[in-house]
């Protein structure tokens, strides 16, 4: 058992500093964080909701970026050392293919949190960011938070600065570094924002200034990416990392019809829903509209769910990988 | 610890075939083979390319599935973890993640044998310092070498545990003649450790100067098998060798030996080999 845990520790620990250092996650994650910042500046017609949309926006570009993420780690992480013969150098020694499998997967997922954490904040940053109504002694009137969109654009760029000047002094990880970079410096910059109002005046006060209510959708998304990547991961046991990625996508597709679906295309419907994770019982932003809240209870039933494919998807993946000729 | 007399490997009646998409037989790699080893034995596996020696590698260490036949490793099933916790193998290529330093390449898979912590930095040095990359190259990306040092990184990883038997597929790929010198010098000191090593090559010299026995596939049976003095002994031969013999004297030498019964006599110099040249040549020039 302990030596079990030692190769599902040290595989998921290759594999997440192989995922950070891929520039392809490097190139999605910045996209994604740069995207979700700029979009409060880029809405044109928004009709009144800026907020909403930044939140929606930025949720949206969460998943599909996290969905890109999820399959593209795992296909570097499994079917490239399935291709390059590093799975067969690692399962020569006392490694079990189920311990292997488990530590690709939770490498993978390691890279997706970090992906995620960065992302989450950027989101959280462009909502505050986004044009709202301010009402203070000195001013009246709808203002977008500047301060905050040049931070929230600014941090990620400043990360990669960073991460630059320590691979050239130093010949640290460059990928690595940027997502310590930028998982620590979006934090920084929210709680920095804490003493600024929204016209971007000092309060001399710390008030956090972000929507919390974001935080349940933000970890059933979570949970809905950890499924995918357990299912891409399984994918790579048999196919190439550009098959898992639009296998992924179509589960994702599939999954955002499965929930009309069982209403309206009888047995096939039924059977559509029993097959593919429901994404719409994740997507729950619409419970935020005008001041709700996602219950608790929802979050955890997610999770639950998600997890319950996760096994799914996994064990599928132990069978397919079992008796593999590497 | 496993019975003395276990044999390390053994495979009877080892067959694999490969199939296509749809389950149809693609190609017979290995048909009908059985082959084993004793502890301490360097054992050389022989044969052009196609002919075996990596898919019976393979299934000897449980990557492959065999079609048919059995194997045995330290008298288990290969496919059993615990079977190979006391095998080191290096695969055709060397086959490292080029993310990772050769330090941090080591230190991983020391940690999949669960080697203390303490051990494995001292072990991680010393191999290390063995195949040549201590210093500064240590702490490189695998992804920035040579063929060859990336070799060395996967030879050191193939002892990162000690093992007590070495799978060597093709150790010298890659590596210049001292590279190669020095992996031959480095078997010989496993069998002098008391080491069983499988050492698969198509490099004929290179397997005779180190195995002390034999067998040659082709088209995945073996065809030939044996201690390399019985296979390549020429009994009805007597060779001589003398130093400081007078060239006035040889060929009195020779007709005595011609008196004394012989069918022909043939009389030159030794020479050495092209290999202890270069590197005579090579060791000058670096001093």
């Amino acid at each position: 058992m302990k030596r079990a845990l030692s190769v599902v520790f040290g595989v998921a620990r290759t594999t997440l500093l192989e995922g950070l250092q891929q520039p392809a996650v490097l190139l999605l994650a910045l996209s994604c964080m740069e995207l979700t910042a700029l979009q409060p500046v880029l809405q044109l017609h928004t009709f009144g909701e800026e907020g909403r949309l930044a939140r929606d926006c930025g949720m949206a570009f969460f998943l599909v970026f996290g969905v890109l993420v999820s399959a593209l780690v795992a296909g570097s992480g499994l079917a490239a050392e399935i291709r390059d013969g590093t799975a067969a150098t690692a399962l020569a020694k006392p490694a079990g293919r189920a311990s292997f499998l488990a530590g690709k997967f939770l490498g993978a997922l390691g890279v997706v949190a970090a992906f995620g954490w960065c992302s989450f904040w950027e989101v959280l940053l462009a909502v505050r960011t986004s044009e709202a109504v301010v009402e203070t002694a000195k001013f009246y009137g709808a203002v977008r938070d500047s301060l905050c969109g040049l931070l929230s654009v600014g941090a990620p760029l400043a990360a990669l600065a960073l991460a630059a000047a320590l691979d050239i002094r130093s010949r640290r990880r460059f990928g690595l570094w940027f997502f310590v970079f930028s998982a620590a410096l979006l934090p920084l910059a929210a709680a920095l924002l804490g003493f600024f109002d929204r016209t971007g005046a000092w309060t001399g006060a710390w008030s956090p200034g972000l929507d919390a209510r974001l935080v349940p959708l933000g970890v059933l998304l979570f949970s809905l990416l950890a499924a995918f990547c357990a299912l891409a991961t399984a994918l790579t046991t048999r196919l190439q990392t550009g098959s898992a990625l639009a296998l992924s996508f179509l589960v994702l597709f599939l999954g955002f019809l499965a929930d009309g679906a069982r209403g309206d295309w009888g047995a096939a419907g039924r059977l559509l829903y029993a097959l593919v994770p429901d994404v719409q019982s994740f997507w729950l932003a619409d419970e935020l509209a005008r001041g709700g809240r996602i219950a608790w209870r929802a979050v955890a039933g997610g999770c639950a769910c998600a997890l319950s494919w996760t096994v799914f998807a996994l064990s599928l993946g132990y069978l397919s990988f079992r008796n593999k000729d590497l | 610890m496993s019975d003395p007399q276990t044999p390390v490997f053994e495979a009877d009646g080892l067959r694999k075939v490969f199939r296509d998409f749809w389950g149809r037989p693609r190609t017979v790699a290995v048909d009908g083979l059985s082959l084993r080893a004793a502890p301490g034995e360097v054992v050389g596996l022989l044969g052009p390319n196609g002919s075996g020696k990596s898919t019976t590698i393979k299934m000897l260490l449980g990557l492959l599935r065999p079609s048919a036949g059995r194997v045995r490793l330290f008298g288990r099933d290969p496919r059993d973890p615990a079977a190979r916790a006391r095998v080191g193998y290096l695969p055709e290529l060397s086959n490292l993640h080029k993310f990772l330093t050769p330090r941090e390449t080591l230190a991983y898979y020391a940690g999949l044998f669960d080697i203390p912590a303490a051990t494995r930095r001292k072990r991680v040095d010393a191999l290390l310092e063995r195949v040549g990359l201590a210093g500064t190259a240590a702490d490189r990306p695998v992804g920035e070498f040579s063929k060859g040092m990336a070799r060395r990184v996967g030879l050191a990883q193939a002892l990162v545990n000690d093992p007590a038997f070495v799978v060597l597929d093709e150790p010298t790929s890659g590596l210049d003649p001292i590279g190669r010198r020095e992996v031959k010098d480095l078997i010989v000191d496993l069998g002098r450790m008391g080491k069983t090593v499988l050492l698969s090559s198509h490099l004929l010299a290179e397997v005779s100067d180190v195995c002390t026995r034999v067998a040659i596939l082709a088209a995945g049976r073996v065809r030939a098998e044996g201690r390399l003095a019985d296979l390549l002994e020429e009994r009805d031969r007597v060779r001589f060798t003398a130093a400081g013999l007078p060239d006035e004297a040889v060929p009195r030498v020779k007709d005595a030996i011609a008196a004394a019964g012989a069918a022909s006599v043939a009389v030159d110099h030794p020479a050495a080999t092209l290999e202890d040249f270069f590197l005579d040549v090579v060791g000058g020039a670096a001093k």
